[in-house]
């Protein structure tokens, strides 16, 4: 190092961060270009950065070890109802309401399984000879008022489809899910907006079988939510807590991409 | 996340345009094809996000079945692909939120993780430049990736990881030293 070159090593190390993200003034960078220039160390730093960077951003594409397909079907199949499948249901008014129910029963099926699995948990923490599944009946109590439930767009269809906004979450049931949860939100509000819109195209069983479920599954959502935080460990909970959530999704989803009646 | 038509659905790749809108109304087949057209740019993020590949084929998968769900969310405004891979990487953050109690308890500190990875891989080839991304801690392995790899800003980073642009640069440049020393060793 000698007095000409302005900047000593450390300064320069000091400095690099802000300079390679060009986050420094004319006269700060001439010393640093300066430095470089007649150091040795340096040099070879900035040519090892560089060749990071470039490399970096020339990475190719990464294929898997198998294709994953598969099992990415498994995953989407069962929820979804094709929309060719519901527009030869519909064209039929007779049998397009017996299909419309099939799809809203089967998803009701799995509503109320979800329910039951919670609720037989949550029984079996306190009364372990007890209940293995309920009705839906017995779900309509509603979830008391609690700071740590997460608020959801999650009102009765008839209203809902009118809300502009779903209500703001209160407290999130756990941090690290905060997003996962805001997300969720978000996509709910999103579809029962398009949902909302479509309303005058569905008739009035699909939308009293909707709400139904939609009640449903909010209802399960909630007991499991409730249950996670007794135990917030439970992966077994998280799981369906995911897998009501995912429904209730799917439900609406499944709604937004429905034929309109004609 | 917004609703989107078919039809407005925009042609700004290579996948067709009937092939989103055909999936987003439950085409199944179609699906597949947008998957097999963007699966490999997205197990890729996803690897060099978890740092590890049998875990991120998981990730993948959930990727691939989020997009599922929200498709009709689509509106087009940017290219598929764009959509697909923002998606992709909200997925891995989430996930690794979610586990990010269980792996702090597991993993071993940045320099940790340093001496006792030791893949010793050599400056200027691109496999080793991927190794040497995998031994990074998991915040400064994130940021280079967003950053260095996929283009993100760091005001973009800064948002999708809870943290300031000042710490986002922060741990880039943590992140290339890293690797500088990893790389020449």
């Amino acid at each position: 190092m000698n007095d000409e070159r302005l900047m000593t090593c450390e300064q320069l190390d000091e400095r690099l961060s802000d300079w390679l993200e060009n986050d420094v003034d004319l006269a700060t960078r001439a010393m640093l270009e300066r430095h470089v220039g007649s150091c040795a160390r340096c040099t070879a730093l900035m040519a090892d950065l560089a060749l990071i960077r470039r490399e970096a951003s020339s990475l190719p594409e990464l294929v898997p070890s198998r294709d994953l397909w598969p099992e990415i079907e498994a995953r989407i199949q069962a929820p979804v109802i094709p929309l060719e499948q519901s527009r030869v249901a519909t064209a039929a008014s007779h049998r397009g309401g017996v299909r419309r129910a099939w799809w809203l029963g089967a998803a009701a099926a799995g509503l109320v399984a979800v329910t039951a699995g919670v609720t037989h948990y949550m029984t079996k923490q306190t009364q372990p000879q007890s209940v293995v599944a309920v009705s839906p009946e017995s779900l309509r109590t509603p979830d008391a008022a609690d700071p740590a439930v997460v608020t959801e767009p999650s009102a009765p269809l008839t209203s809902g489809l009118e809300e502009q906004a779903p209500p703001r979450e209160r407290q999130l049931v756990s941090a690290p899910a905060a997003a996962e949860q805001s997300e969720y939100a978000r996509d709910v509000a999103q579809l029962r907006a398009i949902v909302s819109q479509r309303r005058a195209e569905f008739d009035s069983t699909t939308i009293a079988v909707l709400e139904k479920n939609l009640e449903l599954i909010d209802r399960a959502i909630a007991e499991s939510r409730a249950a996670l935080r007794a135990d917030p460990a439970s992966d077994f909970l998280a799981d369906q807590l995911a897998r009501a959530m995912t429904k209730k999704v799917a439900i609406l989803r499944t709604v937004a991409l429905l034929p309109s009646r004609s | 996340m917004l609703a989107a038509a078919p039809e407005a659905v925009t042609q700004l790749e290579s996948v067709p345009a009937d092939d989103v809108a055909l999936a987003a109304s439950g085409d199944r087949r179609a699906f597949e094809r947008l998957y097999r057209e963007n699966v490999n740019r997205v197990f890729a993020v996803c690897v060099r996000m978890s740092g590890d590949r049998l875990r991120a084929e998981e990730l993948t998968q959930d990727v691939f079945v989020r997009v599922w769900e929200k498709l009709p969310l689509f509106r087009g405004e940017s290219a598929f692909s764009t959509w697909v891979h923002r998606l992709a990487v909200n997925v891995v953050l989430n996930a690794r939120k979610a586990e990010g109690r269980e792996r702090s308890r597991h993993e071993p500190d940045s320099e940790e993780m340093l001496e006792t990875r030791g893949s010793s891989p050599h400056h200027g080839d691109r496999m080793d430049l991927e190794k040497a991304i995998a031994t990074l801690p998991p915040g400064a392995r994130k940021v280079f990736v967003l950053h260095d790899i996929e283009g993100y800003k760091h005001e973009e980073i800064a948002e999708m990881l809870g943290v300031t642009a000042g710490g986002s640069k922060a741990q880039l440049h943590r992140a290339r030293m890293l690797l500088r020393e990893v790389l020449s060793t």
